[in-house]
C-alpha cells in the first residue's frame, strides 16, 4: 500500500478518509484534524492558558504532546488516586513526560484532600469509576479557575464521544446528550472544557502516540470493572468496518442537527455549592460532601 | 492489577498481515501490527520466519 500524499510504503491505512499514510504523512494529517477540531469549535488560541488533564493514559499523553508541538501554551494538571500499584506508576509516567517536554505540570494528591479513592471506595455502595471521574472534573476544574487557565483539555478522542453518544441515544438520556460536546462554555463556577481529540479514532491515537514513541500506563486501573463502553465501542467497530466514516458521521450529524435543538430546551443548573461554590443541584456538591461537610 | 496478557500464534507463511487479523478476529483498526519500528498495512505479505507483533488499541486507563 502506497501514501496517498507522496507515494512512500505507506504504515496506516484510514478507511474512513479513504487514505493510506507513511510515518511523516500520517503525523501532518493528524495534527490537522485536531487543529481542525480546535479551530471549528473556536477551543482555544495560541494567546491562552490551557491545563490539559493527564492520566498517564496513551489519549491524554497524545493530547498534550501534540498541543505543544502545535506551539500551544499547554500545562498538565495529574490527579493522584491514592490507588497503589497504579497512581505512582502513572505519576512517574506523567513526570517523565513533563521533564523532557520542559512543560509544567501541576499535581493534586487525594491524600492531602483527605479522599484517597480507596478510602472513597469503602464508604460508598456505589461503583467508585463513576465517583472517581467526578472528583477528578471537581479538581479539574478547581484547580483551573484558581490557577487563573482560560481552558481545560481532556484526551476524549472519537471512539469515546461516539460510544458515550450511542449509549445516551440508545437510553435517551436527554440530560447527557444535552452536555455532550466538543466544547463546554465557562460559566459561574465552570472553567471552558474542551475534546480536541474528538475528531481522531482510538485507532488514531494509538498510531500517534507509536510513532512518537510516548511512554503511557498500559495497565488497568485496578478499580475499573472493565470500561463501560467497550461493548459499545465493539459494536461500533463492526458497523464502521462494514461502512467507513459511519462514526464520525454519526457525530458530527449529531452535532449539527440534533445538538441544537437540545440546546433551546436546556436548564443550568443554578445553584452552587455553599461550602466550595461548585455547581451542583444541592446545597453542598458531592466532593464536599466526601469531605464530611453537610 | 491485570498486566498484558501474551500470547503467540504461528501461521504457515507467505501470508498476508489481513489474513492473520481475520483468523485472530481482529478489524484493522482494532490493533497496531508492528515489526521493529514500523507499522504494517493488511496488505504485506509475510514470509519464511517473520515476526510480528500485534497490540489492541483499546485505552485501559
Ligand atoms: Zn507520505
Ligand atoms: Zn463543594
Amino acid at each position: 500500500m502506497k501514501c496517498v500524499r507522496c507515494k512512500k510504503q505507506a504504515e496506516v491505512e484510514l478507511k474512513s478518509h479513504n487514505a493510506a499514510f507513511c510515518r511523516d504523512c500520517f503525523l501532518y494529517f493528524f495534527e490537522n484534524q485536531v487543529l481542525k477540531a480546535i479551530k471549528s469549535f473556536r477551543m482555544f488560541t495560541k494567546k491562552d492558558k490551557i491545563l490539559v488533564a493527564v492520566s498517564g493514559g496513551k489519549d491524554s499523553l497524545t493530547l498534550w504532546n501534540v498541543l505543544l508541538d502545535l506551539g500551544y501554551n499547554a500545562d498538565g494538571l495529574f490527579v493522584h488516586l491514592g490507588i497503589e500499584g497504579f497512581s505512582d506508576i502513572a505519576k512517574g509516567k506523567v513526570e517523565r513526560f513533563a521533564k523532557e517536554r520542559n512543560a509544567k505540570l501541576i499535581v493534586v494528591n487525594l491524600k492531602d484532600e483527605g479522599i484517597p479513592i480507596p478510602e472513597v471506595k469503602k464508604k460508598t455502595r456505589r461503583v467508585v469509576c463513576s465517583l472517581c471521574g467526578q472528583i477528578k472534573r471537581y479538581y479539574f476544574n478547581m484547580v483551573g479557575l484558581k490557577e487563573g487557565y482560560d481552558v481545560l483539555a481532556t484526551g476524549h478522542n472519537l471512539d469515546d464521544e461516539v460510544s458515550r453518544l450511542f449509549s445516551n441515544v440508545l437510553h435517551w438520556k436527554m440530560e447527557y446528550l444535552v452536555d455532550q460536546s466538543p466544547v463546554l462554555p465557562s460559566e459561574e463556577g465552570l472553567l471552558k472544557k474542551v475534546k480536541p481529540l474528538c475528531r481522531v479514532t482510538e485507532y488514531e491515537t494509538s498510531v500517534y502516540a507509536f510513532f512518537k514513541g510516548l511512554d503511557f500506563v498500559d495497565i488497568e486501573c485496578p478499580y475499573s470493572k472493565g470500561a463501560t463502553f467497550t461493548m459499545y465501542k465493539k459494536h461500533l467497530n463492526q458497523i464502521e468496518f462494514s461502512s467507513p466514516g459511519t462514526k464520525i458521521d454519526f457525530y458530527q450529524g449529531f452535532l449539527k442537527n440534533l445538538k441544537p435543538i437540545l440546546e433551546k430546551r436546556e436548564e443550568k443548573i443554578k445553584n452552587r455549592c455553599k461550602i466550595c461554590g461548585y455547581p451542583t443541584f444541592s446545597d453542598v456538591c458531592s466532593v464536599c460532601r466526601l469531605k464530611g461537610y453537610t | 492489577m491485570t498486566v498484558d496478557k501474551r500470547e503467540i500464534y504461528s501461521f504457515d507463511t507467505p501470508i498476508s498481515v489481513g489474513k492473520i487479523l481475520k483468523r485472530l478476529n481482529f478489524l484493522p483498526f482494532e490493533v497496531l501490527v508492528i515489526k521493529g519500528n514500523r507499522l504494517l498495512t493488511r496488505d504485506v505479505v509475510l514470509r519464511d520466519n517473520e515476526e510480528i507483533e500485534i497490540k489492541t488499541v483499546y485505552s485501559k486507563g
